[in-house]
């Protein structure tokens, strides 16, 4: 059984209306932020989701831990259905389910120290007898996320920190209560590309030794290399491909996922790639494009692809593709 | 703004104009006249030259060196009413943005950040409390419930409480949606958790400067709710009522029965003004350096 099964996600935000608006009788319009997502991550696995802005992909991370209540769908973590928990029950469940955010200064009380917001979540959950051993893992969290010494820093306040050190601090939260499963939300997308390599260094090795799952959600598929097992895309609300990291590195099969990874910068300057760049803008997800959501932006489109919606493909081992050009 | 409703406010930017920028040299000044009548209010037995409720000399005799303030209409001391009428001024001045505070924060603090029908049905009561003239609700209150110190707190302390009401439902309201609350949420900490560690710590700035400002207007009122007979029962001296009680001699010539408590009004209500415009800049989310 997988640690983590998302089944048929979707969350639909309603769209503001003016009064005048209702009155007049004009539809209540949704934006599908996510519409309709599977997939498993396994025990100890790091699946990847990779999407452009307003793909969906941190509106999928919230879901998943129930942090914004999904329009229809179901979510099991270690085999509980998070949606089917009262709010005390969910509450509880968060020691085994935790979030690292893109920007650790805003996702830190300004008015509390560092060694306090850190000892937080064990106080929440009574984790430890005393204050007395609170105190001592949150050092020793603190020395195992490189803030040496940890006394000092445990007295200062989230704005006398760098950003690295800020993004070392949410993850030592985020990891204090051993958690089974981390959604790191573009964690490391706000640093500086030196510290971020350190980060995500940091990040693997925690996830190794307290044997997490994680569901790492990016924009930059460079930074999935190092820590990805498994990469889901995601377009407009929707998957459209899933592999291992290999599959999509080296054998994109979806056009989408060819576009991204041909943005990949290469190293190598005698390496020719060629490009290829969708056309056009990411379509309203207020209204999207019928049949396959990339048909209009997608440089293979046939005429089928706009009529009918594409099904998962199973073109190898592991590798799932929606597109019409795979389907006998 | 909220603040535009103080009287302390406008007065002291007011000052702020005249003085140009610097409003460190205002809320020193500020702070050492707040300093100088806390010291009146706190030694004022060893202060005051005569006991302010009993008959010291003649019927208004003019300052002299035995009286430095002349005596009022039944001969008592002016100079020592002045004195001992910091306390009461002082005493009702916090105690009524005390009552103010510890109704206007919570509800606020709950209202913004609960939101929905609860959140309907406090604004709208604030606001209409909001709505009234300041002094005729006090005074109503004030006559409903009857002299006494605690009773002239509460009046007055209805009169401010929408204001901290509605700087803190807004503050919440913005507050709410910041990313360190989700993050509070995401560890599993109960809603009181959240309100009491992550929201008001973060409020609580714009609460001390509010505090400030109310304490000048508080003092007003008061002395206008004494001015109108409906304060602190006499003999207690007490500046409103001192003001209003000199006023009838002034055709008599018996002008210092009238200056000296409406001076020390005054003095105060400045000194207030004075040092929360000091204190709002340093602590205005505004005006502060991001943290």
């Amino acid at each position: 059984m997988a640690m983590v099964e998302v089944r048929n996600l979707k969350k639909h935000f309603p769209v503001k209306r003016t009064f005048i608006d209702a009155m007049l009788g004009k539809p209540q319009l949704y934006v599908k932020a996510v519409d309709g997502v599977s997939f498993d991550i396994e025990e100890g696995e790091v699946l990847g989701l990779v999407g452009e802005s307003g793909s969906g992909k941190t509106t999928t991370g919230r879901l998943i831990l129930r942090l914004i209540e999904a329009t229809e769908g179901s979510v099991k973590i270690a085999g509980k259905d998070v949606y089917a928990m009262s709010k005390e029950e969910i509450r509880r469940f968060r020691k085994e389910i935790q979030i690292i955010f893109q920007d650790p200064l805003a996702a830190l009380n300004p008015y509390m120290k560092v060694g306090d917001a850190i000892m937080h979540p064990l106080k929440i959950h009574n984790i430890g007898s005393s204050d007395k051993e609170r105190k001592r893992m949150v050092y020793r969290m603190l020395e195992r996320v490189n803030l040496t010494p940890p006394d000092e820093f445990y007295m200062r306040y989230p704005k006398e920190l760098s950003g690295g050190q800020r993004q070392r601090v949410v993850i030592a939260r985020a990891l204090i209560t051993r958690p089974k499963f981390v959604v790191a939300d573009e964690a490391v997308a706000m640093l500086d590309v030196s510290i971020r390599s350190q980060l995500l260094k940091l990040m693997l090795d925690l996830k190794n030794e307290f044997n997490i799952t994680m569901l790492f959600i990016t924009h930059d598929l460079a930074t999935t290399k190092y820590i990805c097992d498994r990469i889901a895309v995601m377009y407009l609300g929707k998957i459209v491909e899933v592999g291992t990291f290999h599959h999509i590195y080296e054998n994109p099969k979806h056009p989408y996922t060819q576009a991204l990874i041909s943005a990949v910068p290469e190293p190598d300057p005698k390496k020719k790639k060629k490009k290829i760049i969708p056309q056009g803008e990411v379509p309203n997800p207020i209204n999207p494009p019928s049949g396959c959501r990339f048909h209009p932006r997608c440089y293979k489109v046939m005429d089928i692809c706009s009529k009918k919606e594409p099904h998962f493909v199973e073109v190898e081992d592991e590798h799932k593709v929606s597109c019409f050009l795979y389907e006998k | 703004m909220v603040q535009d409703k103080f009287m302390s406010y406008k007065l002291a930017s007011t000052l702020k104009e005249l003085f140009g920028s610097s409003t460190g040299i205002i809320t020193f000044i500020g702070l050492i006249i707040l300093l100088f009548y806390v010291f009146l209010a706190a030694f004022a037995p060893y202060l005051a030259p005569y006991d302010p409720t009993k008959s010291v000399g003649l019927s208004l005799s003019p300052p002299d060196h035995k009286h430095p303030f002349g005596t009022d209409n039944l001969g008592r001391d002016v100079l020592s009413r002045v004195i001992y009428g910091a306390r009461i001024a002082l005493v009702i001045a916090f105690l009524s943005v005390a009552v103010a505070a510890a109704i206007g924060v919570p509800l606020g603090l709950i209202s913004g950040y609960i939101g929905g029908i609860l959140d309907r049905i406090l604004t709208l009561i604030m606001d209409a409390i909001y709505s009234f003239p300041g002094l005729i609700l006090a005074i109503a209150i004030a006559a409903l419930l009857g002299p006494g110190i605690f009773n002239i707190a509460i009046s007055i302390a209805v009169v401010y409480a929408p204001t901290y009401f509605r700087v803190i439902r807004s503050q919440v309201t913005s507050i709410k949606n910041e990313l360190y609350v989700e993050g509070a949420r995401a560890i599993g900490a109960k809603r009181s958790t959240i309100l009491l560690k992550y929201v008001l710590p973060n409020v609580l700035p714009s609460v001390v400067v509010v505090l400030s400002m109310n304490l000048a207007d508080a003092i007003m009122t008061e002395a206008g709710l004494s001015f109108l007979g409906l304060g602190i029962a006499p003999p207690t001296p007490d500046w409103g009522f001192d003001l209003s009680n000199g006023r009838r001699f002034i055709l008599s010539r018996a002008w210092w029965a009238l200056l000296y408590p409406g001076l020390a009004i005054i003095t105060v209500v400045l000194g207030f003004s004075m040092f929360s415009e000091g204190l709002n800049e340093f602590l205005n989310p505004t005006v502060r350096e991001k943290r």
